[in-house]
């Protein structure tokens, strides 16, 4: 089957025409600038996508299984391509490259017991996905997607999974006994060491390395519900696992910008006597530090989440029958009730960044969040945990 | 247990169509009701008038930036090595230290922001051209948008060196989408060329409002003449042109009164002001004040204080004694009233820059629209004196130039002075009088000469130590070719040192 994408913004084939605004003689003067280069060639994104699905119950359907297996390639993929910005635009909406997305989703959900005061109810599911950029333009260069902060990091490169994280790995911190080494690279103790990938004596962009990638390898539900009497228990556990997370935050909350609070983690700062680290040196903040788009940014996405915890109570019928009612129920929830992770930041599972809502006012207009940037944490909100008590009533 | 298998069950799909989708039409044309496309406009002279104010609004990207203190009036003066810059930007610092490389985000903004006019200018060219109008309306408009281009590229050739040249509009199949860098002679012999189609365009020789004057162009053209008579290209038969080129400006404006006009909201664009980006609070405001107080001093009535460019101890002394420009709140400050409680004095411990500072913003709502001076009166009298210097000496019409200039300071008059001694005293004008007005780097590569403000000479660029103990690289002489931009057209080559 061949599909294509109805994810695309209008109007984006022609050359638009947006208004300005400039002063003359102390009043507003309206002013147009072209904001977009038009692309006439614009066409739809296909995808062919082939699935094959096993269902089955076994022991009179006491376990059922729904398992899936697809293939998805895309091509003519729709991607906001950079473009040099001599040109006047930073980027066009064109048909460029094509992906692949496979992947395995089963199901599987079980009556454990099931007896006249008793029962107990399993829901598993999971999903295994992994996608892959299998041609990217006609010479198969590297594509940066849009939100860009410190450099470009949103990597799309042929063989990798869309939405890589690029930039520069840090071995640790320059120790005492390196001073002179360091010194090649315009440092002293205490910086950050950087891994120069290619050995050329300098820290430069051609360093950079692939440090993640925001698509997880598999995630699901795992549900179980138990009923004794009339009282129902509906634990729900979410989990997550195999991506990475961009911690933006930690450009100023450790890497001390001098513009924020910062993370306790910076008490590992280095000294003569904690050389051992990859947080730099504590310094006033008009000496600089280092920052950029680091692997000590990067982090491990995993989760496991108690999504929602129910307790019920069913009022029996001697009960509903005096008020006249069908059903009549009270239940008291959790949601978000607990989280395991090791990821440091409020919760694994993050608001993508827009620079378009951040602290930025427009210096590098990088404004778009692509489909394919996920993950990325720049100071978001927590997640809040709820408590919710209820009543259901059936007339 | 075993399995049982009696309730089994498979079902399966398996689906492989190749059925393109019928609806897709290749000739579908959508009509945008809601917004102007480039084919349907530019039917009306209003719709020209409009699409130029539009090149315009990239004036404003000197002023680009956030709280890091990273806006390009900023990044360029710290080339010059003057300037302080506390606060929250690592890039201030390493540009400061010589340590920064091409994904510095101020480069790109420079470079993008010029483009994006340049572009809009080629587009106005164009498309302007063929609307039906008065003669001499849609001359002057063209005049407005050749000084446009002009200008941005002047900025691109100083600051990056060789640069791609695009004077035709791009689109998505035009050859000039990947372009190559044209060599810095030819990016010249197009501004040149640019600002004489203007200069005969029928401008006002003044424009009190914000336009482009006639003015102005003289001014851009005769700094053109000045720098290309320097390094790199040397054409020093470019002395004579400057000098003839902005001598007609020197008598259609006058020197301020008062240093505090260059800075307030009533003398916009008026009387020395040649040329100014316009602000206007409601419409368009800017960070000068924010960025140019004081690191966290509660001066004015910001949320920011942002002491990202402020001038070194150093610079400050280099004035001669009795300098009004030195004195408090001329060009500089070093005390102010505290926000909110004015009983309260706040000693900065350091000379801040009065000459941004905006009192009605800072007494008032703490929103600045002061205007930012592209080019005004002293350095169009400065380029005056200095290329005619160059070419014979000095002369009493070049003296009474820059002695207008220090007689305004409280400064004796230069007299019996050497064509040398005169060529010094005038890059020191330029200094003191343009301080910090986006100038000094600009003179550094052209005349391969660094201010030694310590000793109070000029020393070689690349070998004399600044105030703050940094020794130019000659790699500094340039800006990188944006990283983003690198990496995006694979026919652009790095400056060198740069990669």
């Amino acid at each position: 089957m061949v599909t294509g994408n109805s994810e695309i913004g209008s109007y984006q084939s022609q050359a638009q025409i947006n208004t300005v605004n400039y002063v003359f003689g102390g009043a507003q003067a309206i002013g147009t600038q072209q904001i977009t280069i038009g692309n006439e060639d614009l066409s739809w994104e296909k995808t062919s996508e082939y699935d094959f699905g096993v269902s089955f119950g076994l022991f009179n359907n006491r376990v059922t299984v729904d398992a899936d297996a697809y293939l998805k390639k895309t091509k003519a993929l729709l991607l906001d391509a950079p473009l040099p910005e001599s040109s006047g635009f930073k980027s066009v909406y064109k048909n460029t490259g094509k992906l692949e997305n496979k992947g395995i989703e089963l199901t599987i959900n079980t009556v454990n017991v099931k007896s006249e005061n008793f029962s107990w109810n399993t829901s598993f599911n999971i999903s295994f996905l992994k996608n892959k950029v299998l041609q990217l333009g006609a010479s198969n260069d590297d594509i940066f997607l849009n939100p860009t902060f410190l450099s470009q990091f949103n990597l799309m490169r042929v063989g990798l999974p869309a939405g890589s994280f690029y930039g520069y790995k840090v071995l640790g911190t320059w120790g005492t006994s390196e001073a002179a080494k360091a010194a090649t690279y315009g440092l002293f103790p205490g910086d950050l060491k950087i891994q120069d990938t290619n050995n050329d004596g300098k820290v430069t962009s051609a360093d950079k390395v692939v440090l993640g990638k925001s698509t997880p390898d598999g995630y699901g539900t795992f549900s179980n519900t138990f009923r004794y009497k009339a009282v129902d228990l509906a634990v729900d556990l979410q989990f997550n696992y195999g991506n990475q997370i961009m911690n933006l935050t930690r450009h100023s909350g450790q890497d001390r910008t001098g513009q924020a609070n910062s993370y306790a983690t910076v008490l590992n700062a280095w000294t003569p006597t904690n050389q051992n680290t990859s947080i730099a040196e504590s310094r006033p903040a008009y000496v600089g530090y280092q920052t950029e788009i680091y692997s000590t940014k990067v982090e491990n996405g995993n989760f496991i989440r108690g999504r929602a915890v129910t307790l019920g109570y069913n009022f029996p019928e001697s009960i509903t029958k005096k008020l006249k009612l069908n059903r009549l129920r009270i239940y008291a929830q959790a949601q978000n009730l607990f989280v395991i992770t090791k990821y440091t930041g409020y919760d694994p599972e993050v608001s993508t960044y827009n620079n378009n809502t951040a602290i930025t006012q427009g210096t590098q207009g990088h404004n778009n969040t692509s489909n394919f940037t996920q993950g990325i944490q720049f100071y978001d909100y927590p997640k809040p945990r709820t408590f919710l008590f209820g009543l259901n009533v059936s007339l | 247990m075993k399995f049982n298998l009696k309730k089994y069950r498979i079902s399966y799909s398996l689906l492989i169509l190749t059925i393109v989708l019928g609806s897709c039409n290749k000739d579908l044309v959508e009509k945008n009701k809601g917004n102007f496309v480039k084919s349907t406009y530019f039917t009306s002279p209003s719709q020209a008038r409009t699409f130029v104010n539009g090149i315009y609004q990239k004036l404003y990207m000197f002023q680009n930036g956030d709280a890091y203190g990273e806006s390009p009036f900023i990044t360029i003066e710290l080339f010059a090595g003057h300037a302080t810059s506390l606060g929250q930007s690592v890039n201030n610092g390493n540009v400061i230290k010589n340590v920064t490389d091409a994904v510095n985000p101020g480069f790109e903004t420079v470079w993008s922001n010029s483009y994006t006019a340049i572009s809009n200018a080629n587009i106005a060219l164009e498309s302007i051209a063929p609307i039906v109008m008065p003669d001499a309306d849609k001359k002057k408009l063209l005049g407005e948008a050749y000084f446009l281009r002009a200008f941005f590229y002047y900025h691109l050739v100083r600051l990056y060196g060789d640069v791609p040249l695009i004077t035709t509009p791009v689109t998505i199949s035009s050859p000039d989408l990947y372009p190559s860098r044209t060599a810095a002679a030819a990016v010249y012999d197009q501004i040149i060329s640019d600002l004489k189609a203007a200069e005969t365009s029928g401008l006002p020789d003044k424009d009190e409002t914000g336009h482009v004057s006639l003015g102005a162009v003289r001014t851009l053209l005769a700094s053109v003449y000045l720098t290309t008579a320097g390094f790199p290209l040397n054409k020093t038969e470019n002395y004579a042109l400057a000098a003839a080129e902005v001598a007609p400006v020197l008598t259609s404006y006058s020197l301020f009164t008062d240093y505090a006009f260059l800075h307030d909201n009533a003398h916009k664009n008026q009387t020395e002001l040649i040329f100014q980006s316009n602000y206007l609070v409601g419409v368009a405001t800017n960070a000068i004040p924010q960025l140019t107080i004081p690191f966290n001093l509660l001066v004015g009535a910001y949320g920011d204080h942002l002491g990202a460019m402020i001038p070194t101890d150093a610079f400050f002394k280099s004035y001669e004694a009795g300098d009004l420009r030195t004195e408090e709140r001329q060009f500089y400050f070093s005390s102010y009233p505290k926000d909110k409680d004015p009983g309260t004095i706040i000693q900065f411990g350091e000379h801040a820059l009065y000459k941004y500072f905006h009192v009605e913003s800072a007494l008032g709502s703490g929103i600045s629209d002061e205007n930012w001076t592209f080019l005004r009166l002293p350095e169009a009298m400065l380029i005056y004196a200095e290329a005619t210097n160059e070419v014979s000496g000095p002369t009493q019409a070049s003296y009474d130039q820059i002695n207008l200039i220090r007689t305004r300071a409280h400064l004796d008059p230069l007299k019996n002075l050497t064509k040398d001694q005169f060529r010094i005293a005038i890059w020191k004008e330029r200094y003191h009088e343009l301080a910090y007005e986006n100038k000094a780097y600009f003179d550094i590569q052209r005349t391969h000469k660094i201010y030694d403000v310590i000793n109070n000479t000029f020393g070689d660029a690349t070998t004399t130590k600044n105030e703050q103990n940094v020794t130019m690289k000659a790699q500094y002489y340039l800006w990188p070719i944006p990283q983003r931009e690198i990496s995006t057209n694979t026919k652009l080559t790095q400056n060198p040192d740069w990669n």
